[in-house]
């Protein structure tokens, strides 16, 4: 027994596929929307990202302590924002979405992590280097963005 | 007819929990996502919320649809996704419904 009632269980096949396909469509227009809403995030985190490495490499080589952490601290609230305003208007994510990003986020905080390192490192790298490096930091959250899940 | 062919009919891969077409309509969403906000999924599929909620319990119970609840500020917020249980049994049924209404 499974406390169904019965006339429950006898919609005509066809009225039940209509019902499939109707519902499976309203599905597929909310994975559009969310896959648009977060592609939009992730080019926004991406963004900063690329932008935040490029003025880490502008700002670091002074040794300003105060405008060292003044741009951490704007960079931060910048990316903290951006995430927070994305799962306050986030309705629904698509299939695959959470895995995706968190694999393009992660390897975009890679890159950046590497720039940092390379930054420190004892050989200087000229300053046209960092312009396509930034770019590739920011390249797998920009992937990420453009995928979509063919499910 | 084998018993064996007899057990494999597909009337009897008919889901009882999905055989209620809004049920049918609020998994096959689903499907289509990996979590979604309740009132969007209410938009979708065009019912009322005492309907949606009601369906969702029965699919809850059955454990096909997982239900969550969470706040966004001061906003209570509900989500819904389809289990792999979910889903499975949905990709059962459609693939019993094709069949049956392809031997009508």
């Amino acid at each position: 027994m499974t406390g169904i009632p019965s006339d429950e269980t006898h919609h005509s096949l066809h009225e039940q596929l209509a019902a499939a396909e109707s519902g499976g469509s309203g599905g597929e227009r909310i994975s559009r929307f969310a896959d648009l809403a977060g592609g939009r995030y992730a080019c926004a985190m991406a963004a900063l990202i690329s932008l935040y490495l490029l003025v880490v490499v502008y700002i670091h080589p002074q040794e300003i302590l105060w405008l060292d952490i003044t741009t951490t601290v704007v960079f931060v609230a910048g990316i903290v924002g951006t995430c927070m305003g994305y799962g306050r208007r986030r309705r629904a994510s698509s299939l695959g979405w959470s895995k995706r990003y968190s694999a393009g986020f992660a390897l975009s905080v890679g890159f950046f992590a590497v720039g940092v390192a390379l930054l420190d490192s004892a050989e200087a790298r000229p300053a046209w280097f960092w312009i396509p490096y930034a770019a590739l930091t920011g390249l797998p959250l920009l992937a990420t963005a453009l995928t979509r899940n063919s499910r | 007819m084998s018993a064996d062919s007899a057990s494999t009919h597909p009337r009897l891969l008919l889901d009882e929990y999905l055989s209620l077409p809004v049920r049918l309509s609020i998994a096959a969403a689903l499907a289509k996502v990996e979590d979604v906000e309740f009132g969007t999924v209410r938009d979708a599929i065009e019912v009322s919320d005492p309907v949606l909620s009601k369906q969702v319990a029965v699919l809850e119970a059955a454990r096909y649809v997982d239900v969550r609840k969470g706040y966004v500020g001061k906003r209570p917020r509900t989500w819904l996704s389809l289990t792999d249980t979910g889903r499975a049994a949905l990709q059962r049924h459609l693939q019993a419904l094709h069949t049956l209404i392809a031997d009508l």
